[in-house]
Formats: structure tokens, sequence, C-alpha cells
């Protein structure tokens, strides 16, 4: 009786010993990477991933200032312009609720293509319907068919505007503008854009400076 | 009494049946033994198979990402031609139909094009399956329209090419096999030769091991007589050693993942990792490689004669190496198709049959097993890599959207080696020996198109496009003049440079004395010529009245990320850089000042087709754009009447491309970069040894530029003047406003504000024109720090004759001249 007992317990031990390494085969989904927005006491933004640009650093926008920050090659260490931060993002957020002069979607006197004009279409549908990174996506297809056309840029601008990133949606603008030639109810659009992106990242001066263009503009 | 007597009479009963034969007891103690023996064995086998395990997790050959191009858009407008789309529908795998009407056909007729699409998930939304009738015209699509009904089509995505795999984690290539994907041939094959009773046994074969020992004692063989399972582990975890204390390890590392995992499970992963070649320092594992590599057809076209031979290679892959020793191959291969015909697995006729055909090996081909643009790939797994943590991209499934255009690649492929042939016999270089590396990207956003690492485009080896770091010679002179054009009360497109001679002398005592490429020297220029023909002397002149720091600070904006030192012989391009590296300034340029990072990766998207993370689009103005638009008005001139004139006849000249040679010392290096509407495209031209290869940037990288652009079919330039750029017509002789004598006066752009003052009748003598009035150059409106305004129209308010700044350089021919006499 004790032999058979002292026989089975080791025949347990000898099994026990196989399952105790056992690990989890099918572990648990693999997470799917979330990194939230940062300058998150502010307006909530799309929840979906989306990297926080590194440009500018939170600079100011200044139309006449030369960046004069060496920039990483690109394929060696990391950041350049599309880095990834951390959860402390690098814009200041002011924190009071901002009054975007320029959310109503601007148009354009440009002629467009069915093709951009469309997606231009679904873009602002995607915007009104809170899907911010859609937006985006959609309307970079648009910049991308229609390269030379100042109104994509806009709405680029205006979408990472809402999103909070104020120095890629100031520099959209700009290029928009450098596109715009003679249209200056487009630019106007452009300035306001400018302008609201500066004064939510604190530039006071260059907010005013981009607000007196805009005026200028009417 | 009568108890005691009793209690006896049980005693000696008990004791009676208490004593058991010997062996009995024998076998007790042995038991008592093994068991205390096996704690230890116990404990060992846990520590064991948490190890074994988590490797075998580790190695869980999880279904890489997936990789793709850039998918081809349609619509009404898009420069697209019939043969650009045939040719992507081509490698999507679409195939010719008359009928064309079942999803992945298409047929043409004249000018007309139908194709059924295929659907695909997108990160941006599902693109359904559609039938398109697509017209052409004047090489883009006229229109669009849905087959049947006619109606017109704004937008069509079609699905993106599949370029390769990988493991974000580590990188490899491999083509990996799920247990579905393993041909039933192939297992039936493996059982046969390796493991018959892999399914009924539970790690080790008693048989099987006991046989091999028989042989191995008593008739002198060595033979395996491992399980697939132990063979598994053989290669997995332990070294391929034979020896008894080895075999224990593998046979008790046997059991154990035999009990953790199913048979598919060590079947799969076998199939994966047996060791099947060595090509160069890379090991070839698995069948699916190994098919790739041996027979260039992926796994499940085999034929039953090359399953044969891979299953027969795998006792000694070195020995039975079909290209090493073909006929040691075939004899195995065939062996192993007797066993298969006799063991039933396949019909006897067909083994016959089958023992006849040839190895079928193909050449040996050049190439990663897991894509077909490794160059490519390679920017995309160096950008992963720096972007993103491996634990991030450990997920199973991911697909990652790239910004490759299949179409640009293959064309730029296609169209490098026969110009480098050629070029070789011209100059009568030994025959391979010229090497190229080239970016295409797209100028607006800074999207890679394509990446030519060397002149095999196939090969994986070392990425001249990313890592062939060369002196760009000439190629910095836009970054000069851009710096000078900074300046605007000093430098204008007109101003004339002095392209004399001139000795620096550095702190060391040691001297530098630049020369123009043709040795001579052609006195006052226009800096917009000056560029244009490349002139060394005026540009270090120039260079050195700007500041060489300026010209860093240019080159920083523009996107170089070296620090370089501050020496004059940076003037002329002693500058080390990658074309990648090159390609980023000159995106800086072409997009008008709007720098945006090169970028091979536009999205990945993980298993659930949820966006994991993006790439947005952007931009980032570095540099005013003003100056941007003259430099690239005088890298017109570089095509137009300068050292690139070559390209107005190998292109339409209508396309106003922009560019700049580059030619290093001793001819080693020949660099052209350049930009249309649509493209900004830098070629490296050289040899791997550094040997002069005695080419120009015009007659080398020049040459295969045009060869790669042309078929490409590129848009002009269609530069927009900016608001802060005024025209003014000038006397082209002195760079002075044409009055009204002149006879040829040309139109030239300026910074608003700083058009020359003085005017030239274009009459009299131009130097003493230039004396007189004491002209020093242009002025305009200056800021309160004085500092140049390029965004106001504003006017010159710097009153009367035009003053310099502060820092009184004397700039401006004036200054230049007088300098020469003091």
């Amino acid at each position: 009786m004790k032999i058979r007992g002292l026989f089975l317990t080791g025949l347990a031990a000898v099994f026990l010993a196989g399952c105790v390494g056992t690990t989890t085969r099918s572990g648990p989904p693999a997470p799917v990477y979330n990194r939230g927005m940062p300058g998150g006491t502010g307006a909530q933004v799309s929840a979906v991933e989306e990297p926080q640009l590194e440009t500018g650093e939170g600079q100011a926008y200044d139309p006449d200032a030369i960046d004069t920050s060496v920039p990483d090659a690109p394929t060696r260490a990391p950041r350049a312009e599309v880095a990834i931060s951390g959860p402390a993002g690098t814009e200041p957020v002011t924190g009071q609720q901002i009054a975007y002069a320029s959310t109503a979607a601007a148009s354009s006197s440009q002629p467009m293509g069915n093709a951009a004009s469309s997606l231009l279409e679904k873009a602002e549908n995607q915007r009104r319907s809170g899907d911010l990174d859609g937006a985006a996506s959609t309307l970079e297809r648009a910049v991308r068919i229609e390269s030379r056309h100042p109104l994509p840029w806009n709405r680029l601008a205006q979408i990472r505007l809402q999103q909070q990133n104020y120095s890629l949606a100031a520099e959209l603008a700009s290029k928009s503008n450098a596109l715009a030639g003679s249209d200056s109810s487009l630019k106007r659009s452009n300035y306001l854009i400018i302008a609201d992106a500066k004064r939510a990242s604190g530039d006071a001066a260059g907010a005013r400076v981009a607000q007196s263009r805009a005026d200028s503009m009417r | 009494m009568a108890t005691r007597g009793k209690r006896k009479k049980v005693r000696k009963s008990a004791k009676r049946r208490r004593k058991s034969p010997f062996f009995i007891r024998f076998l007790k103690y042995l038991l008592i033994l093994l068991i205390i023996a096996s704690i230890p064995l116990a404990i060992y086998t846990v520590h064991v198979s948490s190890m074994v395990t988590e490797k075998f997790e580790g190695k869980r050959w999880a279904v890489p990402a997936r990789v793709y191009a850039r998918s081809l858009e349609l619509y009404s407008g898009a420069p697209v031609t019939s043969e650009r789309l045939r040719a992507e529908l081509e490698m999507l795998g679409y195939r010719e139909d008359p009928q064309a009407d079942r999803t992945g056909t298409w047929t043409i007729n004249g000018n007309r094009l139908f194709v059924n699409s295929r659907p695909f998930r997108f990160w941006d939304g599902e693109e359904p399956p559609r039938s398109l009738d697509v017209r052409f015209r004047d090489d883009r699509v006229e229109s669009l329209r849905e087959r049947r009904s006619g109606k017109e089509i704004d937008l069509v995505r079609f699905e993106p090419l599949e370029i390769g795999s990988i493991y974000p984690s580590h990188n490899e290539d491999r083509i990996i096999l799920g247990y579905k994907q393993i041909p039933t041939l192939l297992e039936q094959t493996l059982l046969a030769i390796e493991d018959r009773r892999f399914y009924s046994h539970a790690g080790v074969d008693p048989r099987g091991t006991l046989r091999a020992l028989f042989n191995t004692l008593f008739k002198g063989r060595t033979e395996g007589g491992s399980t697939i399972t132990q063979q598994l582990v053989k290669n997995l975890y332990l070294t391929r050693e034979r020896r008894i204390k080895r075999k224990l390890r593998e046979a008790h590392i046997a059991l154990i993942l035999e009990y953790h995992y199913s048979k598919q499970e060590i079947l799969s992963a076998y199939a994966n990792e047996i060791y099947l070649g060595q090509d160069g320092n890379r090991g070839i594992h698995g069948f699916g490689l190994a098919s790739d590599f041996f027979f260039g057809v992926p796994v499940n076209e085999l034929e039953v004669e090359q399953i044969a031979l891979l299953v027969g290679m795998i006792k000694a892959p070195s020995d039975y190496n079909p290209r090493r020793h073909p006929e040691k191959a075939m004899e195995r291969r065939n062996l192993v198709l007797d066993i298969l015909g006799k063991q039933g697995v396949i019909s006897e006729s067909l083994a016959n049959a089958a023992k006849q055909r040839p190895l079928g090996v193909v050449a040996r081909k050049k190439r990663s097993g897991g894509g077909r643009y490794p160059a490519f790939m390679d920017l995309v797994k160096r950008q992963l890599d720096r972007d993103y943590q491996a634990e991030d991209l450990n997920s199973e499934g991911l697909r990652i959207f790239t910004t490759m255009d299949p179409w640009v690649q293959n064309t730029a492929e296609a169209n490098v080696v026969e110009r480098l042939t050629e070029l070789e016999k011209q100059r009568r270089l030994p025959q391979g020996k010229l090497e190229v590396g080239a970016v295409i990207a797209t100028p607006l956003d800074g999207e890679v198109l394509a990446v030519i690492g060397g002149r095999e485009a196939a090969y994986e080896g070392f990425n001249r496009a990313l890592d062939a770091t060369r002196q760009i010679g000439s190629l910095v002179k836009p970054a000069v003049y851009l710096a000078a054009l900074q300046e605007p009360w000093k430098y204008a497109l007109t101003t004339p440079l002095e392209d004399r001679e001139l000795v620096l002398q550095s702190g060391s005592g040691k001297r530098w004395s630049p020369q123009n490429y043709d040795k001579k020297e052609h006195g006052l220029v226009p800096l917009e010529r000056a560029l244009a023909k490349s002139y060394n002397l005026a540009t270090v002149r120039l260079g050195l009245d700007v500041g060489i720091d300026k010209v860093i600070s240019t080159l920083h904006a523009l996107g170089m990320s070296e620090q370089p030192q501050e020496l004059p012989s940076l003037l002329l391009g002693a500058l080390n850089m990658t074309p990648l590296e090159v390609a980023q300034i000159y995106q800086s340029i072409a997009s008008g000042g709007y720098r945006a990072p090169l970028r091979a990766i536009r999205e990945v998207m993980n298993h659930e087709g949820k966006p994991l993370q993006r790439y947005p689009l952007t931009v980032k103005r570095t540099i005013p754009e003003g100056p941007v638009y003259l430099v690239t008005k005088a890298m017109q001139e570089v095509v137009n009447a300068g050292t690139a004139t070559y390209l107005k006849s190998a292109l339409p000249p209508s396309l106003n491309l922009a560019g700049k040679t580059g030619t290093t010392d001793n001819l080693r290096d020949s660099w052209f970069a350049g930009f249309s509407g649509n493209y900004v495209t830098v070629v490296w031209v050289g040899r791997d040894d550094n040997k002069s290869a005695g080419l120009t940037g015009s007659s080398g990288a020049l040459r295969v530029w045009a060869d790669i652009m042309k078929p490409l079919k590129p848009e002009a330039l269609g530069l927009i003047q900016p608001e802060t750029i005024e025209l003014a017509m000038v006397d082209p002789a002195t760079g002075m406003l044409a009055g009204s004598g002149c006879a040829d006066p040309v139109s030239m752009p300026f910074l608003k504000g700083y058009t020359p003052l003085e005017v030239s009748q274009c009459d009299g003598d131009p130097i003493q024109e230039m004396f007189a009035d004491g002209w020093t150059g242009t002025g305009g409106y200056r800021d309160a720090q004085g500092h140049p305004d390029f965004e106001n129209n504003r006017r010159d308010n710097t009153g009367g004759g035009r003053k310099e700044p502060s820092d009184s350089k004397e700039g401006g021919l004036g200054g230049f001249l007088r300098s020469i006499f003091q």
C-alpha cells in the first residue's frame, strides 16, 4: 500500500513536472499599439493611433525664419519629422476652448477634377462625422492626385488644426498659400488657420501677424 | 492462553503471507529507486520545459508582415498610359481574356481597356470589385466608366502589389509555410523517408532507435534513427554532434515537445526549420525557401521529383547539393523516388517516369528569398527599425503599405544596365565594374517611389542608394547659390561673379588652389551662368563671401544631417553623402522650399484591418520661397545652357527640367540630381573600389538619369512664381535694368524690391557702366533688424541709393572689383 502510494505520487510528480512547463501557446491577442494624442487635456481627438509629428518642436511658425536645426538622415537615428512622441506631447495647449474661425470648409476658384472633388466631399463627410484620421487620409489622396491645387492642402491643414497638430496645420496652410496664386478668399482661410494654430500654441505675436494678413485679404 | 496461541497463529500466517518471492521485492526496491531518481529528472524536465516552449513559441513563425507597394489609382486625366496599366495588371496577376468578365481579367480594344478589378480592404475603407471601361488618349486616361452601365466613375484604386514579407522584429526574409500550405505529397514524402511512424510515436520511436543502434553497433553504419521531432530538436536546440549525451537530451526534449504541441505544429516547424543548403552566408532553412532557391517556384508548384530531391537532401545537404554534386543528388533523389514507389506514396509508374526527368534545378539566382525588390525593402526595414519598437510590431498578420511605385521601380531597373555597359565600353573600363545607386521620390511629399541599390537590382547586396557615402562634388553648389540668393541686397541671378583663380591658405599653412574643370578662368559671369556652367572659381569666391557657415545652415535647412567642418573645400562638395541623403536635399528644392522627410512607408495595418500607425503627409517650410524659386531657375539653366544640355535632346525640352551635375576629384564619382514636376531623381555612378571611372556628372550619371526618366514620361516642371518675386527687364551683359537703348533685354526674376536700380542703355562699355554711379548692387526693403523681407510687397525703404546691411561687407560687383584694386 505504502509502496503503491509512493509509486503513484512519484508518477504524479513526473507528470505534473511536465505540466508546469506549459506556457500559453495561443497568448492574448497582440496589443494594438495605442498612442494617444498629446495635448489630451483639450478636446478629445479621434482615438485612432496617430503619430505626433515633431515638426518644429512646438516652435512658432515664422515665415521669415529658416529652420537651422540639423535634421536626421532619412535612414539613420530616430525622429526627423516622423517621430513618435511619448505621452508628453510637445504642443503646449492653452486648455481653453479655441474658437476656430476657419472651420467652415473653404472653397477655391481653381477648377478641380472629379476624382479630387469627390475625395474632398468624402473627406468633408468624414470630418463631420468625427473621423478626422479618415478625413486626413482621404485628403492626402486628393493632394497626391491634384498636387498643385491649393484646396486639398487647405482642407488638410484644417483637419490637422482640429487634431491640435498646430505646427503641421500651419505648414500645410502655408503650402496651400504658395499654390493659391491670387485666390484671396482661400488665402484668407489659410491665414486664419495659421493664426489659430499660433494662438493655440502660444505664439500670440505670430497669431496677430497672421490675423492681420487674413484681414487684409478681404 | 488460547488468545496468545491465536495471535501466534495469526502472526505466523501473516508472516507466511508477507514472505514474497525475491524478485518481487527486487522490483519494489527498483521502483523506489526509480521514483527517487525521477525526482531530479522531474525537476530537470520542468526547467527544460519552459526553455523548450519559450524557444518554440519564439520561433513560431507567426505569419509575417506583408509588405505592399502603393496602389495604382485611375481617374479621368490620370497620367497613366495603356501600356502602364497593362504592365501593372500583369504584375498583379490579372489575365488577359477576350471575355474579360471575371474578376482579375482584362482585355484591350484599341485605346480602350476593359478590366475587372479585384476588391481590397485599404486602411481607409473597402474598395469594391468593379468592371471598368478605361479609355486612353495622349498618354492619359481620357475617361473611366462602369463597363455595363456606362456610368462615369470618379476614382478607382487597384489592389496594391505585394512586394514581400518581413518579420519586423528581426527583419529576416523567409518563406514560411503554415501546415495547410505544406503540399500533401511533401508531407507524405517526409514521413516515408524520415519518419514513418511520425503520427503514432510520442516523440521518440523505439523501433527506429533500436534499429539505428543495431546498425551502428553491428553493421558499422551510422544511421539517424531520429524521428522528425528529434531532428527538429537537433535543428532548433542543439548542435549537430553525434554523441550519446546529445541523443539523450534530444530524446528528452522531443518528448517534451510532443507533449506540448500537436503533430501538425511540429511538422510545420520542421518543414520551416530543416537545413537544406547554404547561400553564401545565409543558410537555406525550410522548404519554402529551398523550393525558391533551388527551383525558383513556390512550394505548391513543386513536381514529385523536385520534392523527392529536397527531402533526399535532408540527410546531407552539402553532399547532395544538386548544383555542386549533381550525380550524387540524382542518385539520392531516385532512391527516394524508389522508396516512394515501393511504399505506395506514388505509383510505380510515376516513380519510374520521375526518375527519368532531369534535376530541374535553376541557376542560382542572386535574389533574396522573400522579396523582388530588396533595395527598397531595405529602406522599409530601416524605417521600421527607426520608428518602431520591436514589440509594437510583433502581432501577427500586419500589413505594411509602402510608397513604392512598382512601375517606376521596374522601369528604372530595366533602363540602368544597358547604359552602364555602354559606358564601360566607351571608356574601356573592365566589364561589370561600373556601379550605380539611385533614388526616385515625389517632390511634394517625399514619398520614395524607387530605390536602385546597384546594377543588379534584384540582388540583395550592398545597397548603394542607402549606404554608398561619396563626395557629392558640384551637387553642393545649389546650396551655395541658395545661401547667396537669400541675401538679395547682394546677390541676384544677374549679379556678375568673378570666375578668377584664388589661393587659400589654411591655418597650418596648407595652400588650396581650386581650378575650373576646363582649367580656365572666365572673368565676370552672371551668377546664374556660374551655376549653370558649374564654375568652381566663381562658386568658391561666392561661398567665401556669403560665409561657409551660412552655406552649412542652408544645407541643414535642405535636409542634410551631417555637421561638416567649415572648410572652403566644402564649397566644391568635399562632403560625403549617400544618394538618399542627396535626394532629401533636392526634394526640399524641388518642392519649393517645403522639406518633406523621405519616407518609404505610408501606413501599417494590423490583421483586423485597423490602422496601427500612419506616416502623415508632412511638410516643413525651411527656405523662403523666393530664393528657392531663383535657384531653381538657375538649375533650369543648367539644363538649358549649362552642363546638362544633353537632357534637352534626350527628353522633351518642354519639360523645363532642373538639375545639377556633380563630378568629384579624379572623376571618381559621377552624379546627377534633377527634378521634373512629379519626380525628383538622384543618380550616382562610380566604382565600388573607388578608383576613377573617368566619368563626369554629364558623361555618366546624367545619361543614366535620362535613361531612367524618359520612359517615365515625367510631367513638366511648372514653376509657380511666388508673390515675393517680381520680374524686370535687364541688360544681359551687365545685369542692369534695360534702358530704351537696349535691343535684346531679357526678363529676369528678382526678389521683390530688389530689382536693379541702375539703368543701362546697352551702348557703352559694360564695365564702365557698372562703375558709373557707384553701382553697388541691389537694395530693397529692410525690417528693423536690417533683415530683408521676402514676404511683403513694400518697396525700398533704405532711402536714396542702397546701403548694405550693417556688417559693412561690400557686396555686389563694385565690392568685387574694388577688392581687386586694394
